[in-house]
């Protein structure tokens, strides 16, 4: 290969893969400062049989920095005596070349334009992001975001090897598997309660569940809502807890209620208990889901931002996490109300 | 040998140089403040002349982020500064530019309207009340409310609904140099010159040519070598869904839009794609969630409700569902109270590993447009046997685990307590199982009978999971310790 082109390519390889200068092209058309419209156009047209990214011309400085850039438009369009300055924006979008590409992501998206140039830290023009470019890009790093939100560390495919798949998924689940015990002691705790009142265990996967699912909508929310507006202020985030545990409460209310009917029913008329007893449970199960279900909005919320001020991605670690807290309150909740109203205060049980 | 050396030192030479510099400026990624810039010039002394002049070296971009700082009348005075198109493009980029246009005058509404691309008018005027709409509508000229119209009568999932009319497009026939003329002409109100489409006399799609070989062609030659008659077009009437893959693997700057008729109505820039790539994704992700959509910062409580509420009531009924079955075992349950507390590691086990199949499923559906029914069912096979192995491994350390923990913390015996937790190792390993396959095969059968697989939710693998992992474990329970070793009472 010619020398350009091999310094061309040591120079793009030699970024990580995650910044944005791994993949910039260096397919573009440049003009000095200080040329008149018809040398710029002339510039272009001989430039253009090797560099077909001609929308935005970009204009260098003296010692090859970066200046600004010019539409084609605009230089179509240009009389021949316009002054080429009055056509350049010298206060044009770039991005710098070992900037992570989830960081500018979101501003490439804005400027929506066929090309953003890529510079060195002394501003020299290194290459440029077409839009082609970012299509790529979206479609990578969203496709990433996804699958790491179900606690994998990387997009799989069709053709993936049994070890591979193994070491991607693993390592999560042994985590959460120590989570999980986690929650199993503390729900030994209440073994008490169990062995006295059996019925009421038949509704502990349906409350954690519930909980589990209104936690993972508030994540889900949360994750885009951290990864689009990427200058969220402490108000903002403060905003978003309340929204989230005001519509998590409400969830909860709704289907707390729902259950606290539909259960009571259930138990009395389907099972065979009193309705005094059949009704106890299930508000125990009511309450202990509008508690699971808010704390569970509000952990979903939190917990992502938090990871994220810390400088930990959120999509990973935050799911399981929540997912754990979630069960822990919920068993505490569930068993303890049962607890506390059944066996002791009604001493319902034996 | 020598050549490789050199490729070799060079990437090492710029590797050095790249450590060197990161570890110099670590965070330095310094961007002028382009909004309050602009802000603050507009507020000065200068003179408008001057104003003007600097105005014109900022993208229309940060225009637009620099109008939400301004007040109304502000706005207006900016406004003055720039001619019409530049107004119509800082527009298009505002976030609230429906607010922008309610504070205009109508008549200057519909001016920026006009000069804006048809498709962003379209996307502005949705913001507007029905009113409002009409009485700018009303007053814009005929070609743009054409265009906007026809952009309109297309389905939102449609491609027609996101193609704009701003294009060049030359007849079949002309000289090089009547070719380039019409270029010239046209690029004063269509900035999409990378591609220009070639029409038959009865403006049927004939074909495209490249802006690049246009520039380099001699006056002489003639335009007809220079056409691509096989280019790819896509049908207006046409999904985004359907089309997206295609688009992107195409990588063009545009892809001419066709009527059935193959007239062409407009066409779809790389701009538009990146957009719909995006709004696809950020779908698929808040289902995966359990969301029907995407939500933002400012939702209000009813819309967010709505979104949430329909999916929380049928996971709730299935729910409602997976206890009546734990209630069968309530009898196993009374006997072996122990063995409820790791009930939760169970699921949540099932439950993770379900979710990974789902998302790696819906994944490969999205991305591979065409598999076979053998392919699919190897795909299954394989998720089938990651799940085994993960479940096998997992079960493994539980029988261990749960087996000590229960043999320390409760006063049961060692062979009750492995007894419980082979149980626990057991169940995991065919939930983990099952999980990985129903986690595989529902998303595959909602795209079979033509719904989104990502519509099956992470939520909903769960629940039905959780029935799988309950029956399991407390079946398991019944069969080994009560019937078997009659470990119970």
């Amino acid at each position: 290969m010619d020398a350009e082109a091999r310094h061309d390519i040591a120079m793009i390889q030699s970024y990580d893969d995650d910044e944005i200068g791994s993949r910039m092209t260096t397919n573009y058309i440049t003009i000095r400062r200080g040329v008149t419209v018809r040398q710029a156009m002339r510039s272009v047209v001989e430039q253009a049989a090797e560099n077909d990214n001609m929308m935005t011309i970009y204009v260098l400085d003296g010692e090859e920095e970066f200046y600004g850039a010019i539409t084609l438009q605009d230089l179509i369009c240009a009389r021949e005596h316009d002054d080429l300055e009055s056509l350049i924006v010298t206060s044009y979008p770039f991005v710098y070349a070992k900037e992570n590409i989830s960081e500018c992501i979101e501003q490439l998206k804005e400027y929506s334009e066929d090309s953003i140039p890529v510079l060195d830290m002394e501003k020299h023009l290194l290459g440029v992001i077409t839009s082609q470019d970012l299509v790529e890009v979206v479609d990578e790093e969203m496709g990433e975001d996804y699958v790491r939100f179900a606690g994998l560390t990387a997009e799989e495919d069709l053709k993936e090897p049994l070890l591979q798949s193994l070491k991607k998924r693993t390592p999560w689940l042994l985590t959460l598997m120590l989570l999980g015990l986690l929650v199993s002691s503390v729900a030994g705790i209440f073994e008490g309660v169990v062995a006295q009142l059996a019925t009421v265990v038949a509704f502990q996967s349906m409350i954690l569940g519930m909980a589990g699912n209104v936690g993972t909508q508030s994540l889900a929310v949360t994750i885009r809502v951290i990864a689009d507006e990427y200058a969220i202020t402490g108000k903002e985030k403060l905003g978003l807890v309340f929204k989230e545990g005001r519509t998590g409460f409400t969830c909860g209310a709704i289907l707390g209620l729902m259950s606290f009917g539909f259960v009571g029913l259930y138990l009395w008329l389907l099972k065979g208990n009193l309705p005094g007893f059949s009704f106890l449970v299930s508000g125990c199960i009511g309450i202990a889901m509008l508690v699971a279900m808010t704390v569970s909005s509000i952990m979903g919320t939190v917990i992502p931002l938090f990871f994220k001020k810390v400088g930990v991605d959120p999509a990973v670690a935050a799911g399981p996490l929540i997912t754990t807290v979630n069960d822990l309150v919920a068993v505490v909740t569930y068993y303890g109300l049962v607890y506390l109203l059944l066996i002791q205060g009604m001493h319902l049980a034996g | 040998m020598d050549e490789n050396e050199k490729i070799q030192d060079e990437l090492f030479d710029n590797e050095e140089e790249n450590k060197l510099e990161e570890e110099e400026e670590e965070e330095a990624f310094e961007r002028p403040d382009y909004e309050h810039e602009l802000v603050e010039i507009l507020r000065s002394d200068l003179p408008e002349a001057e104003k003007k002049e600097r105005l014109g070296d900022y993208h229309e971009n940060d225009i637009a982020s620099a109008l939400e700082l301004l007040t109304p009348e502000e706005r207006q005075q900016l406004y003055d500064l720039m001619d019409a198109e530049t107004v119509s493009e800082v527009i298009a980029y505002a976030e609230d530019a429906g607010e922008y246009l309610a504070e205009m005058d109508v008549e200057q509404a519909a001016d920026v309207l006009e000069n804006m691309d048809a498709d962003d008018a379209v996307d502005i005027l949705d913001e507007l009340d029905e009113e409002q709409k009409q009485e700018i509508f009303l007053r814009m000229d005929a070609e743009s409310r054409r265009d906007i119209a026809m952009i309109e009568s297309f389905d939102e999932d449609e491609i027609g609904a996101r193609m704009t009319t701003n294009y060049i497009a030359v007849p079949r026939g002309s000289t090089i140099r009547q070719a380039m003329k019409a270029v010239v002409e046209q690029a004063a109100d269509n900035d999409n010159l990378m591609t220009i489409y070639v029409l038959e006399k009865d403006r049927t799609f004939y074909g495209a040519i490249t802006l690049q070989s246009l520039f380099m062609a001699r006056e002489w030659m003639d335009l007809e070598t220079l056409i691509i008659t096989s280019y790819p077009f896509v049908y207006a009437a046409e999904t985004m869904a359907e089309c997206m893959e295609e688009l992107k693997e195409y990588s063009e700057d545009s892809i001419p839009v066709l009527d059935k008729d193959k007239k062409l109505l407009g066409v779809i820039t790389a701009q538009d794609l990146v957009e719909a790539v995006d709004e696809e994704l950020g779908e698929d992700y808040a289902r995966l969630g359990g969301l029907t959509a995407e939500e933002d910062l400012k939702e209000p409580l009813v819309q967010s409700l709505k979104k949430r509420v329909p999916w929380l009531l049928v996971l709730m009924v299935l729910s409602l569902l997976v206890s009546t079955v734990v209630g069968l075992f309530e009898p196993v349950v009374a006997k072996l109270a122990v063995v409820v507390a790791f009930q939760s590691l169970v699921l949540d086990m099932a439950g993770n590993v379900g979710t990974q199949s789902l998302a790696v499923t819906i994944r490969v559906l999205s991305d591979e447009t065409d598999l076979t029914g053998r392919q699919k069912f190897a795909f299954m096979l394989k998720e089938a046997r990651t799940g085994l192995t993960c479940g096998f491994l997992m079960g493994l350390i539980s029988v261990v685990f749960c087996g000590l923990y229960i043999n320390f913390t409760k006063d049961y015996s060692l062979g009750f307590s492995f007894a419980v937790s082979g149980c626990i190792g057991l169940a995991m390993m065919l939930a983990m199982t099952v999980s990985s396959i129903t986690g595989t095969c529902i998303p595959m059968f909602f795209q079979k009978v033509g719904v989104d697989p990502a519509v099956a939710s992470g939520p909903l693998i769960t629940t039905v999971n959780d029935l799988v992992a309950v029956v399991s474990y407390y079946g398991l329970a019944f069969l080994l310790l009560i019937q078997t070793l009659h470990l119970a009472g």
